[in-house]
């Protein structure tokens, strides 16, 4: 059977494609400045191999045309990928080739995954916390009234149950809204003394704008033991803080109202970003708010099985996006649940 | 919550300026987010009289006021359609900045000059009054004199964020109280007393049935009333913390509750029914008409005030307009009550309503003070309206408060705050606040807790007063000394970073999503709507339901980042939800997924990145299967097995599930089921000594049916190589013209390795040849010609 002009074309193209690869294998490592210019003119040149085909193709039918144009241009793609790889290795990187080195011009990276950034801060809070002897807490994100609100004080009728905060599931369940339902968990499977660090998503009913999403992290610790009080926890916070941002930094406590703990306070960091003169990130005010902490209610330590007559416990649950947000001045939380590569790839 | 401090000023003295008292009160006590300045906002603001008023000559709307500042009559082009000669006025003059920005200059109005502006309330940082209505000014203001003086707003107004534990400190007593304790001022809180003398003409039966919806319920009936304005101060002092005068009766429960922090309302005594009130929970299919012309019906458990024929109020939340009073109104029922928090918070939710005085009864107010209260209201009330008198005064209050006493020793304080103190400073503080000591003890003392700090219930309560007071920052920072633990880590803690190492060293960017997908998502990966939990409140559509997998939000991650770039490789590690079986309780997964989309990546490549993933993990070996998969295309799938149990699966998403516009890229998936794996036992790999005599290599090609596994060949090879097989390595398949139909050619290095000896070529060639017959005749292989 005669070939088709299309058919012809297809097979001089496929054949070309096999030359130039027995032609590299030959060559193996031996490829220099000028066997590169050769193999590019041979192939790519004005009156190369690949022109000279594409010169027949006035021959095809009409109809095959766009068919034939396709074929063409993935071969002459990958053509031109398979020698500017050689050019890659004759330029930068290589000592084979005859071009003296130019410093200036890119290394070739490979590939380059990284954890989201909210991992990285999790990882870097853990390693934080193990150093300082924390033990690891998880726990479901699931969760049901008891330890969710009960366990840590929060009678029925607290607004924070409202359905407005709450995702609410079937049979009475619930996306948990705070990581002290997991140190719940984990001090009720221990005795003190515990060091317990839970990091993880917490879900709440909030639209989404640039300092709210839906879902978000929060790391939460808790210390029990027979001697522990509140200048503990605000030495425990200082160090973490500052080992967190990697500066100094003052802090202080405000008062602050958390059912699960009593006394009570917010932590507020000096501003990384202004050291305290005043900042939109600040408002100005020179403090940036960590979250709460304080000392464990003795009605939450009697949930979780202790003695509150024998032990106390420092407590604090803080986000994981603001320091990350902070530290890398990020203004709108939604970019971390988007996943922009272009994103990602910054941190 | 906004604080005049004009206001506190009348119970104690303000020692400290306002920035300090700002930060004191935000350290100590509450939050103040903001503070208004009205001598620095209204600086250029005057007070002018309206002399003459004439129409203005080109416009209809407008008028020419001349407005004698003072020093100086000036021409000034109004749109207030309330202007009239003889008003005092808030006049801005050319260059003032008004506070939202604008600023004045002298100006042709319509061919007439204007020298100036004479302000609105809501042009000057208030509440609108009316439509193009001016702020009219006390008659008693002098010309050219600063707005703020004129109006007594000469210090500044703190916007309070008050935390919902503390209810006293939702009116300006209790902040006073506050700032008085703080700053070691004296409080000094005013008293009243109702007049002995009743007329009691008016009959009024008020009838609780429940006293747990309603603890207490107080209330004045008062007769001959004149509703009119309220004098000046009254309006001023509202208009400082951002309401808008109304009359005398509204302002003045306005006035109290923001002065108290208790909720007062007024009924047209003549508009209710026989005379008879029932506090109560709402009847089915009730509805009300609130004051704001709003129909409402009523959930189940709202508390309601009915007449004999009607509901008339919505207890807690607002008045209704058939009992409201008017300017007409005579005779009222001045009302301040107690009801039930969790009641009324659970109604104003129902309904979506939410006013001051449900913000005021979900802190919980203080129930004893609600006929001091009273009594304060008569009293204002009389000074502006001297003819009323009292009729009657209503008082249900069946279980009267018990007195809470709680103890507080020095060496509970100093455990739990890692400070001493001493008792005599401790009681200091504790009075300030209203606490009575009840009992001097050995090192500590036993104190009652005043009525309106309902959050005070445990003696680590009462060490928080102390401790904030004191300062929080004055703690001693330190860390403790603890016993060291050698914790032993979690499985799932330490395979998750395991795992996050592997896959980023494979090139894999790390993405989060959230843990909710919707229908639309569902249906792209063919997934059904009932395997998923759904979410009773969920905010959109497109967030209804938990994830079961994490494929559908990584296929979108990947869509959205092929806008802008050519290959995509993003893992995502996090939970995912399955409904529990009959009256059980859901499951939770962790699940590993990754999505690559890359032009050359083929099936191999995708195995071998699980494989080498369990390499790196050192678990032990594991084999696949072919399964099918609802968002796989046919034929591309496989499972990940160990033994009998699933590890996940990969393979080519359907073109449904995910389309690639450009031409030949591909997306392929593989989930890892991170709990079955955390519970594979390590595979400890043995230390294998090192080869040190010569291979012997032979390259093989055979041809074999395409169905043929490789495994076969392999085990054969191994089986017959008499235990000198070393590797063996595949690094060839090909389908194509060369080879019959149905058949493939596999080529592969195979080695002979001894750790013993160096093997010769005569010792190999009959164990080569043996292995080459058996592949030939066991298993149909053809030996190709090279």
């Amino acid at each position: 059977m005669p070939q088709s002009p299309k058919n012809d074309i297809e097979q001089q193209l496929k054949t070309l494609e096999t030359q130039l690869e027995t032609q590299l294998k030959k060559l193996g490592a031996q490829i220099n400045q000028e066997i590169f210019m050769q193999l590019k003119n041979t192939y790519l040149g004005r009156n190369g191999k690949l022109a000279e085909i594409m010169k027949t193709m006035k021959q095809a039918a009409s109809a095959d045309r766009p068919a034939i144009g396709k074929i063409m241009n993935t071969v002459k793609t990958n053509i031109e990928q398979r020698i500017a790889a050689l050019g890659n290795r004759t330029g930068g990187g290589s000592t084979t080739g005859q071009a003296p080195i130019d410093l200036t011009a890119p290394g070739t990276t490979p590939k380059l995954g990284k954890n989201h950034p909210i991992t990285q801060m999790i990882y870097a809070i853990y390693d934080i916390f193990e150093s300082l002897n924390f033990e690891i807490g998880e726990g479901p994100e699931i969760e049901n009234d008891w330890y969710n609100f009960d366990a840590l004080n929060m009678p029925t009728d607290h607004p924070a149950r409202d359905m407005q905060d709450t995702f609410v599931l079937p049979e009475n369940l619930l996306l948990r809204t705070q990581m002290t339902a997991v140190s719940a968990r984990e001090m009720e499977q221990r005795k003190p003394p515990v060091r317990i660090i839970s990091i993880g998503k917490t879900f709440r009913r909030d639209p989404a704008d640039i300092s709210h999403t839906p879902m978000f992290h929060q790391f939460d610790g808790i210390m029990v033991d027979e001697h522990i009080n509140m200048g503990h926890l605000r030495g425990l916070l200082h160090t973490v803080m500052e080992r967190i941002f990697e500066k100094k930094l003052r802090v202080r406590f405000r008062i602050s109202y958390f059912p699960f703990v009593e006394p009570g306070a917010e932590f507020d960091v000096s501003c990384t970003i202004c050291d305290q003169k005043g900042c939109p990130t600040c408002k100005g005010t020179g403090w940036l708010e960590m979250g709460g902490c304080g000392m464990l209610h003795p009605k939450v330590l009697e949930n979780v099985g202790y003695d509150p007559m024998k032990v106390q416990g420092l407590a604090f649950g803080f986000g994981v996006e603001r320091p990350v947000m902070i530290k890398y001045k990020i203004s709108d939380i939604r970019l971390f649940y988007q996943n922009d590569l272009r994103f990602l790839q910054q941190f | 919550m906004k604080i005049s401090l004009d206001w506190v000023k009348e119970y104690t003295r303000i020692k400290i300026p306002t920035p300090e008292l700002k930060e004191q009160l935000t350290l100590r006590s509450v939050e103040i987010d903001a503070v208004t300045d009205f001598n620095d906002m209204w600086k250029d603001l005057l007070v002018g009289e309206v002399i003459a008023v004439r129409k203005h000559p080109g416009a209809d709307k407008l008028s020419v006021a001349k407005v004698d500042t003072g020093l100086k009559i000036l021409d000034i082009v109004c749109g207030g359609r309330n202007l009239a000669p003889g008003q005092k006025v808030a006049v801005a003059l050319p260059g003032t900045i008004l506070p939202n920005g604008t600023k004045i200059e002298a100006a042709i109005i319509r061919g007439q000059e204007s020298e100036g502006m004479i302000c609105s309330s809501e042009e000057i940082g208030l509440m609108k009054e009316g439509e193009r209505h001016i702020l009219v000014l006390d008659e008693s203001a002098k010309n050219g004199v600063s707005l703020a003086k004129a109006m007594g707003i000469t210090q500044e107004v703190l916007n309070v964020d008050v935390l919902p534990n503390r209810p006293d400190l939702m009116g300006h007593l209790g902040m006073a109280r506050e700032i008085a304790a703080i700053t070691g001022a004296k409080f000094m809180p005013d008293k009243h007393k109702l007049p002995k003398k009743m007329k009691e003409t008016l009959a009024l039966k008020v009838d609780v049935p429940d006293s747990k919806l309603c603890p207490r319920y107080s209330a004045l009936v008062i007769d001959n009333v004149t509703i009119t304005d309220s004098p000046a101060w009254i309006q001023n002092r509202l208009r400082a913390i951002g309401l808008r005068p109304i009359n005398t009766i509204v302002d003045l429960t306005n006035y109290l509750a923001a002065d108290l922090g208790l909720p007062f309302h007024a009924f047209d005594y003549d508009k209710i029914s026989g005379a008879t009130m029932k506090i109560r929970a709402s009847l089915p299919d009730e509805t009300l008409v609130t004051l704001d012309g709003v129909s409402r019906s009523l959930p189940a458990g709202t508390i309601v005030i009915a007449d004999k024929d009607k509901v008339i109020d919505l207890a807690g939340i607002m008045g209704g307009q058939n009992s409201a009073v008017s300017q007409t109104t005579k005779r009222i029922v001045l009302q301040t009550a107690v009801f039930d928090a969790g009641a009324v918070r659970k109604a104003s939710r129902l309904i979506g309503h939410r006013t001051d005085a449900v913000a005021l009864f979900e802190k919980g107010v203080d129930g004893e003070n609600t006929i001091n209260a009273l009594a304060k209201a008569y009293d204002i009330l009389k000074e502006q309206n001297g003819d009323i008198y009292l009729d009657r005064v209503i008082d249900e209050y069946p279980k009267k408060r018990q007195a809470r006493y709680i103890t507080f020793t020095e060496k509970h304080y100093q455990t739990l705050i890692g400070e001493p103190i001493e008792t005599r400073e401790a009681g200091g503080i504790l009075e300030k606040l209203g606490f009575e000591i009840f009992e001097k003890l050995t090192s500590g003392l036993k104190v009652s807790v005043p009525s309106w700090r309902p959050d005070v219930k445990i003696p680590e309560d009462a060490i928080e007063e102390v401790a904030r007071i004191q300062g929080y920052d004055s703690l001693k920072e330190g860390l403790p000394f603890v016993p060291l633990k050698l914790y032993a880590k979690k499985p799932m803690v330490l395979l998750k970073r395991a795992a996050s190492r592997y896959f980023t060293s494979m090139g894999f960017q790390e993405a989060v999503n959230y843990a909710f997908l919707g229908k639309s998502q569902l249906k792209k990966i063919s997934a059904n709507e009932s395997m998923h939990i759904p979410l009773q409140n969920p905010m959109n559509a497109e967030q209804s339901y938990l994830r079961t997998e994490l494929v559908s939000g990584l296929i979108r991650n990947v869509e959205s980042n092929l806008r802008h770039t050519e290959s995509v490789r993003l893992f995502e590690v996090g939970h995912a939800f399955f409904p529990g079986a009959e009256g059980k309780l859901p499951q939770e997964k962790t699940l590993l997924t990754a999505l690559i989309t890359e032009e050359a990546i083929t099936f191999y490549a995708v195995k071998g990145i699980i494989s080498g993933f369990f390499t790196a993990l050192q678990r032990p070996d594991i084999d696949f299967t072919t399964t099918g998969s609802i968002y796989g295309q046919r034929g591309t799938t496989a499972s990940v097995m160990h033994k009998n149990t699933q590890l996940g699966d990969f393979g080519l998403l359907t073109s449904t599930a995910m389309k690639n516009k450009q031409k030949n890229l591909n997306t392929w998936w593989l989930t890892l089921d991170l709990n079955t794996i955390s519970e594979l036992e390590k595979n400890h790999p043995e230390y294998k000594p090192l080869d040190t005599y010569p291979a012997v290599l032979f390259d093989v090609a055979l041809i074999v049916d395409q169905a043929l596994p490789w495994k076969n060949i392999e085990e054969l090879v191994r089986a017959g190589g008499e235990g000198l097989v070393g590797t063996i390595e595949l690094f060839d398949t090909y389908i194509g013209e060369q080879i019959p139909p149905g058949k493939k050619s596999l080529a592969f290095h195979l080695n002979y390795q001894s750790l013993e000896r160096t093997l010769t070529k005569t010792e190999i060639d009959p164990i080569h040849e043996k292995i080459i017959h058996e592949l030939t005749t066991t298993l149909h292989a053809q030996v190709r010609e090279k």
